[in-house]
């Protein structure tokens, strides 16, 4: 359960920076 | 190379490859060559150089202490003098002629690099370090996790983990997803928080003629948050990625804004800095002092002056500007007066009871508000140049 928890902190991370670092992601947008 | 881009993910991902995988000599090499590129990217291939050479003389120091305590002492007092020329502060021009005060090399992250060198020279010298080889000691300055900036680690910790004696990461699959979780949580504070906070606040150098006082005032505030969410970021990452790695830097920030007074705030800033300089300037100080015999009778004198001295020594380290020695010497201020309201009240109402007084919540949180309060107005010295500083006096004044 706390593993389920933690993955779902991650993907909460990863879509804060995927939605509001696109700048300094740009080659994660270029390269999909 | 910035900590979100594509090369620095390549070179943290395959580091931490090679740092699990291979053991031995090979796997020093393969680290080596991490912190090489690491160092070209940001320092350009000059200022390696001059990284380098200024380790070397480091090691020479070290050497030299472990010798001779007055030698090593000498050899300190040279690098301390070469830090300073290379860093170009600005009182240097009273000294110099104009000719040499032009920098063949900048190099940065020397004021991070400086105090783990000095760190080695002492500790060796004292017998703290009993072994010091060059390219373990070369490893440790240049590890690219805390080249640059981030946590300042002691060769020990260093040493201890390179080895295997102590290890940062429990073999559980959690362990790793809060390692890279640590690494995420980093980015987002730098990226996405620090991002939007620095939209509002007062950057170094900002021009306040047409602000009024109270977006000065709002604009210094954000720029405290700002650099707290982009330093504990950095150090977020670089902690995740050593965790991953097998070398983890020790923990920086602990909560930095509900600190209850001006003491616990420097317990839980930037904590490895603190600590070094405790070690490294408040104790020597003090203990030297207390020996005196006229000193010895007034420990409270003793604290307060190498409080002072340390919190100087602290706001030179953070630049090389006249702005800095007053942040420095606000926060010795603020130390000093907390230490002697401390004393006055232990006298008063008898330690146990001071320290229930304190644990109160009707009396926390207020502290809390005024040591975020005064800890934050010190900002201004980053962000103001001293003639716009000058300006804000005016604008007070005349409000």
């Amino acid at each position: 359960m706390r593993l389920i928890g933690k993955l779902a902190w991650m993907a909460l991370l990863v879509n804060l920076l995927l939605l509001f670092a696109r700048d300094e992601l740009d080659f994660v947008y270029q390269a999909f | 190379m910035h900590l979100l881009s594509f090369e620095f993910g390549v070179l943290a991902l395959a580091t931490i490859v090679w740092m699990r995988a291979v053991r031995g000599e090979t796997r020093a090499l393969g680290f080596a060559l991490a912190c090489a590129w690491f160092g070209v990217s940001y320092l350009g291939a000059n200022g390696l150089l001059a990284a380098i050479g200024f380790c070397l003389g480091g090691y020479g120091a070290a050497l030299l202490a472990r010798w001779d305590g007055r030698a090593g002492a000498c050899a300190v007092g040279l690098l301390t003098a070469l830090f300073v020329y290379l860093q170009g502060y600005v009182f240097l021009d009273i000294f110099l002629p104009e000719a040499w005060l032009t920098r063949a090399v900048a190099v940065a992250g020397l004021s991070f690099l400086f105090f783990k060198i000095v760190h080695v020279v002492v500790d060796h010298g004292s017998g703290s370090i009993p072994e010091l080889s060059l390219h373990r000691y070369l490893l440790y300055c240049f590890n690219f996790t805390t080249l640059l900036m981030g946590p300042i680690q002691r060769f020990q910790d260093f040493e201890a983990q390179w080895e295997g004696r102590d290890e940062p990461l429990e073999p559980t699959l959690e362990a790793h997803v809060d390692a890279f979780n640590r690494v995420l949580l980093g980015l987002v504070k730098k990226y996405v928080l620090a991002a939007y906070v620095a939209r509002y606040a007062l950057m170094p150098g900002a021009e306040i003629e047409h602000l009024s006082v109270a977006r000065v005032v709002a604009g210094t505030y954000a720029f405290y948050l700002y650099l707290y969410l982009d330093f504990s970021g950095y150090c977020d990452v670089v902690i995740g990625v050593g965790s991953l790695m097998g070398i983890r830097p020790p923990e920086n920030f602990f909560l930095p804004f509900f600190s209850p007074n001006v003491a616990q705030y420097w317990l839980r800033v930037h904590r490895t800095l603190t600590t070094w300089l405790t070690d490294y300037v408040f104790n020597p100080i003090s203990t030297r002092m207390l020996r005196g015999e006229l000193l010895g009778r007034h420990p409270l004198a003793v604290t307060s002056f190498a409080m002072m001295t340390t919190m100087c020594v602290a706001g030179l380290w953070h630049g090389t500007t006249l702005n800095f020695l007053l942040f420095g010497l606000a926060h010795g201020i603020y130390l000093v007066v907390f230490r002697v309201y401390e004393s006055v009240m232990q006298g008063r109402l008898g330690r146990a009871r001071f320290a229930r007084l304190r644990k109160r919540p009707a009396v926390q949180v207020p502290a809390m508000a005024l040591t975020f309060l005064v800890t934050g107005a010190t900002y201004v010295f980053f962000v103001l140049e001293p003639d716009q500083l000058a300006v804000l006096v005016e604008k007070v004044v005349s409000a």
